[in-house]
């Protein structure tokens, strides 16, 4: 994965105060914990290839968290649960890489039967997801992030 | 079957209440008055819709909602949110207590229970089902599904204990007034929703509580609990307790009594 991506994943994560994401792109995926908040944490890992190394410790840059301009997240409006489509049979509602503009659902939250669907408020790329179908999420909690 | 009138259905409805409806549309057929609702954003809350038939009536997660022209009600309200989000979840058990005062209004006083989080139950059978969907942060859409006259071919596609109203009372039901009766109330309480919250009423949900102290069975994707329903708190979520004694509050999950 790109150094620049992780880098910039690692800013996201110190500015929205996220614990771990993480993120799945082809047959790469990371993992990012934030065990505090000084020192950030990588855990990379190529599956499915087993000669890389499964973990690479890496540590961020000592410098002051920098505001990402180009990406952002969506967060979640209400305590509940994550849905990526509309019904357990359907198609997700956006795909990781896809260009969405501002106003296309990117998922459902729910409470109490009452379904919301949760829209994008920029035109930009999907790069992230970082629910799961069906977990529970709490509010403002980070959904996906979007690059403009 | 009495047929749906706009203008008979107004005359139940209380004129403070008539002031806030800028539209109530009937349709012999649609897909889903949800659906229609929710893809005219633009129609300013609050919009009302019903239909004789849904070719697309659906329930939570997709799931089918039978809908046969046989004089049941397909209702839906779109409704200003005012505030937040996160402030309305309660709003979907606020949507059933609304629906059951509708009931006592129109003179039907059977003994009805609540199952969390908004179904309406007789005899621990499906009457009433209510689905709240929105996709914007201004407009909720409020979907109620009342059966009052639900042909016993449908029993078998729908694989769930039902019952209708008109097999409750055994009257035949002048449908135009219990539709006004049921707008009425449940505009009554999405506006006490906003000044009171749900506090004020968490003890008359408890009274028709069909869960409580009942052993239970919570599932969701991530979700497997078996406990004792111990009622809901004041944000409306289901209260459990389990096996070993721990307390639990839950906002999701579908729950089968043991």
């Amino acid at each position: 994965m790109d150094i620049r991506k992780i880098r910039a994943i690692i800013d996201l994560i110190k500015e929205k105060e996220i614990g771990e994401i993480e993120i799945s792109e082809g047959e790469e995926s990371v993992r990012i914990s934030q065990f505090n908040q000084a020192t950030p944490r990588i855990i990379e890992q190529h599956a499915p290839v087993p000669v890389v190394p499964s973990t690479t410790p890496f540590t961020a840059p000592a410098s002051a968290p920098t505001k990402s301009e180009h990406k952002q997240t969506v967060n979640s409006p209400m305590v509940g649960t994550f849905y990526i489509s509309p019904s357990p049979d359907a198609a997700p509602f956006i795909n990781i890489g896809q260009q969405v503009s501002p106003g296309d659902v990117l998922c459902i939250v729910e409470a109490m039967k009452m379904f919301n669907q949760i829209e994008a408020d920029r035109a930009g790329k999907v790069v992230a997801r970082l629910v799961e179908d069906g977990q529970p999420v709490e509010f403002d909690q980070p959904l996906f992030v979007i690059e403009e | 079957m009495e047929p749906l009138l706009a203008t008979e259905i107004k005359n139940t409805i209380s004129p403070e209440h008539l002031a806030v409806i800028r539209s109530l549309e009937i349709f012999d057929c649609i897909d889903s008055t949800n659906t229609y609702l929710l893809q005219h954003p633009e129609k300013p809350s609050v919009a009302i819709c019903l239909a004789e038939q849904q070719t697309k009536g659906h329930g939570q997660r997709g799931r089918a909602w039978v809908s046969p022209k046989s004089g049941n009600i397909y209702l839906s309200l779109s409704w200003p949110m005012q505030k937040n989000l996160s402030h309305f979840t309660a709003l979907s058990l606020m949507t059933a207590l609304g629906v059951l005062h509708g009931f006592n209004a129109y003179g039907i006083h059977a003994s009805f229970q609540l199952k969390w989080p908004n179904d309406i139950l007789y005899d621990g059978r499906k009457v009433v089902g209510i689905l709240l969907e929105s996709v914007n942060k201004q407009t909720v859409v409020v979907g109620i599904g009342i059966n009052v006259n639900m042909p016993k071919q449908y029993n078998a596609s729908i694989h769930k204990n039902i019952s209708d109203l008109e097999t409750i009372t055994g009257e035949t039901t002048a449908r135009n007034r219990l539709v006004g009766h049921v707008i009425n109330e449940v505009i009554a309480m999405l506006k006490a929703y906003e000044t009171e919250g749900f506090q004020p009423y968490l003890q008359e949900w408890h009274q028709h509580d069909y869960l409580l102290k009942k052993q239970i069975h919570l599932t969701s994707s991530t979700l497997d609990i078996i406990g004792t329903a111990q009622g809901i708190n004041e944000q409306g979520k289901l209260l459990i307790k389990d096996e070993n004694g721990k307390n639990h509050a839950f906002s999701s999950g579908s729950v089968k009594t043991l």
